[in-house]
């Protein structure tokens, strides 16, 4: 009785609730078009500046051309700075990021320990010792981003290796070292009488190759390393940027790295001279271009998997044993219900309407329309938006009129004629079948609360007793659209 | 592309055909207009006007390898549902196929034990019939007496679809008891 009363006060209190006037003045979060987009993040990495020439390379004391650096750098991060939903990451947050990560603070530390070490062991004459020691300096300072944080530091541990390689005999791979030192800090410079002579004919060798060879668009390494590097800070985007001299003056290449699809989004090559508004340019085309942003956490929108699962598919299956000469299908479609209760663990129902197309051999006398109810405990496992499932169950399965026979006088002038011989009929008197059914399916999540499910399917019916030898072992799959609520 | 394309789906396309294919089509309602001949060893000719040619109806079903269907004679080559002074013949109207099969290469085989327009007696002869669907669409074979206590005879037929069994008129299945015209002479006019 007092379940009855609550159901009628709930009656009641629907249309009074549906009548209820909405507040005009309240803000909702759906009237925030922005409000669930969280900005990008955007990380300038420092500005690499090829504007030394050959002639300067031992003239540390040469007056520079102008340092075009600082003025891009801030030009960048103001642009970005500017622009909504983006959070630009100046080159000095980069630096200070990448010295405060507490991950790569033990290879940034012992790389410049085994550099002071190989110094030593090079000085003590210990060159083998010593080139071993600055392998290890250079591997590690590379790992923990040492050419972004203070690129001289690894420069250095560098051109110490070239150096010892030098004095082992081995050129070919001192010049190696000595160009990647000139990769990690492009205006590095020397005093003449630091080295000895041959140093730093190879020194000049190295720039000059350097110089001529070297890809200017990638001053950070390859797309694996831009990745690593932006997973370190977290960032969506890169942004990096290369000033270099030409016989026509400095000339800016700009590139965009996008860190989730791991390319290179988008890059631009011009003259300094009519960077400022090119640049401005290229990145307002870049930020219009992104896509929107991806959705914040938001309880009205998110997929939630504790919720009720519903779909609907299109269906086919077989009879892995049937009583006509060859198999006849089935198709059909059906609709299924699904709530994970607990973590990896749901309970599920599903019906099957089924119509059977026709054997070869037209054994089958007429359409055999079946529906199936199906129930039970599901598995789940997920993975992102791919959820897979199994889910034994037990299987009910409604027959409709099951006729069937081999011989064509029965076909073709009908059962009642007197050619048709009646013993060759067969007439599924048996209108319900139970047994089991395993279903194994998979979920991907399309958006929304939208999902698109396949699942395979077979039962087992083993009841009545006995009934169960001429139609079983139905095995299907099915393909469908789902919404979780 | 197109050009390797095509080939491409025509094979996928053909061999999704040929596995919903099961063999040669001869199901169907087929027409043949039988030579008449009035010579004591001819088969299938009209008795009472001998000149005329009589036609044959083939009315078959195809079941896979099975087939089952009726033979049914016709007053004359016209298949018109004509009436005659003379009173009906029901027994020589129609026959049922028996034992009736049609293979891979589209040879239908099937017996007859009934009697036959041009007889002069009513009583069933065993007749054999072979037939093979040609090229042209056309069922060609004879039919000839396989009984050996009776003299020989044998008639050559050519076949020509004109409908199919399921739209046909059911009452075309109807060998027993055919529908019978306001003056009592049935449908085939014999």
């Amino acid at each position: 009785m007092k379940r009855l009363l609550a159901v009628c006060l709930l009656f009641a209190a629907l249309p009074a609730r549906a009548q209820e006037p909405t507040n005009a003045a309240a803000l909702r979060q759906g009237d925030v078009p922005d409000a669930r987009k969280s900005p990008r993040v955007v990380a300038i990495l420092p500005v690499r500046s090829h504007d030394v020439a050959v002639a300067d390379l031992f003239a540390p004391d040469a007056p520079r051309q102008s340092d075009w650096t600082p003025a891009i750098e801030a030009q960048l991060v103001a642009l970005l700075r500017d622009s909504p939903l983006v959070q630009a990451m100046s080159p000095g947050d980069v630096r200070r990021a990448l010295a405060q990560d507490l991950t790569l603070q033990p290879l940034q530390q012992l790389g410049q320990q085994r550099y002071r070490q190989g110094l030593q062991q090079y000085l003590s004459l210990a060159t083998d010792s010593a080139t071993q020691t600055l392998q290890l300096a250079v591997e590690m300072g590379r790992s923990g981003f040492q050419d972004v944080i203070d690129p001289k530091l690894l420069a250095d541990a560098q051109v110490m290796l070239g150096v010892c390689l030098l004095d082992r005999g081995e050129p070919a791979k001192a010049h190696i070292a000595l160009r990647d030192a000139f990769a990690a800090q492009p205006d590095r410079r020397f005093r003449s009488n630091f080295f000895a002579p041959a140093v730093n004919v190879e020194l000049a060798k190295a720039f000059v190759d350097w110089q001529e060879t070297s890809d200017l668009t990638r001053p950070y390494g390859d797309h694996r390393r831009l990745h690593a590097l932006a997973e370190r800070l977290g960032a969506d985007g890169l942004v990096y940027a290369t000033v270099r001299s030409t016989p026509e003056g400095p000339e800016l290449w700009l590139a965009i790295f996008d860190a989730r699809r791991r390319v290179v989004d988008s890059e631009l090559r011009v003259p300094m001279r009519e960077s400022a508004a090119k640049v401005d340019a290229f990145v307002s085309r870049w930020l219009a271009c992104l896509p929107v942003a991806e959705t914040a956490a938001d309880p009205t929108t998110i997929r939630r998997d504790d919720g009720v699962r519903l779909d609907m598919s299109g269906g086919y299956a077989l009879y892995l044993k049937q009583p006509t000469r060859q198999n006849f299908q089935s198709v059909g479609f059906s609709i299924g219900i699904a709530h994970e209760f607990r973590t990896g663990i749901e309970w599920f129902g599903r019906v099957n309407m089924y119509t059977s197309l026709s054997d070869p051999y037209q054994d089958l006398l007429h359409s055999f329309n079946s529906v199936r109810a199906i129930g039970g405990l599901g598995f789940t496992f997920r993975k992102g938006p791919l959820r897979l499932y199994a889910r034994p169950g037990l299987d009910a399965h409604f027959l409709g009129d099951f006729v069937a026979t081999t011989d064509p006088d029965c076909k073709f002038f009908g059962t009642d004629h007197p050619l048709c011989d009646k013993a060759s009929v067969v007439d599924l008197q048996q209108r319900l079948l139970f047994g089991l059914n395993l279903a194994i399916g998979a979920s991907v999540h399309i958006g929304r609360n939208f999902f698109v499910q396949v699942q395979g399917s077979s039962s087992l019916y083993f009841l009545p007793f006995g009934s169960t030898d001429k139609l079983n072992y139905p095995t299907g799959g099915d393909v469908g659209l789902g919404y979780a609520f | 592309m197109i050009h390797r394309t095509w080939p491409t789906l025509t094979l996928v396309f053909g061999l999704g055909l040929a596995a919903c294919t099961t063999g040669p089509d001869v199901d169907g309602v087929w027409h043949a207009a039988a030579p008449a001949k009035g010579a004591n060893n001819s088969l299938l000719f009209s008795a009472t006007e001998p000149q005329t040619p009589l036609g044959v109806e083939l009315i078959i079903g195809a079941y896979g390898p099975d087939v089952a269907g009726l033979m049914r004679y016709y007053r004359s080559g016209q298949f018109d549902l004509a009436r005659s002074p003379l009173p009906p013949r029901k027994e020589c109207e129609c026959a049922f196929l028996h034992e009736a099969k049609v293979d891979a290469t589209g040879r239908v085989t099937f017996l007859l034990d009934a009697c036959v327009p041009g007889r002069s007696w009513d009583a069933p002869l065993e007749l054999r019939g072979e037939l093979t669907l040609m090229d042209d669409g056309r069922l060609v074979g004879t039919v000839a007496v396989d009984d050996p206590g009776q003299p020989s005879g044998t008639v050559a037929l050519s076949f020509v679809r004109v409908g199919t069994t399921a739209t046909a008129d059911p009452v075309i299945l109807d060998c027993q008891h055919p529908a019978t015209l306001a003056d009592g002479n049935t449908a085939s006019g014999l």
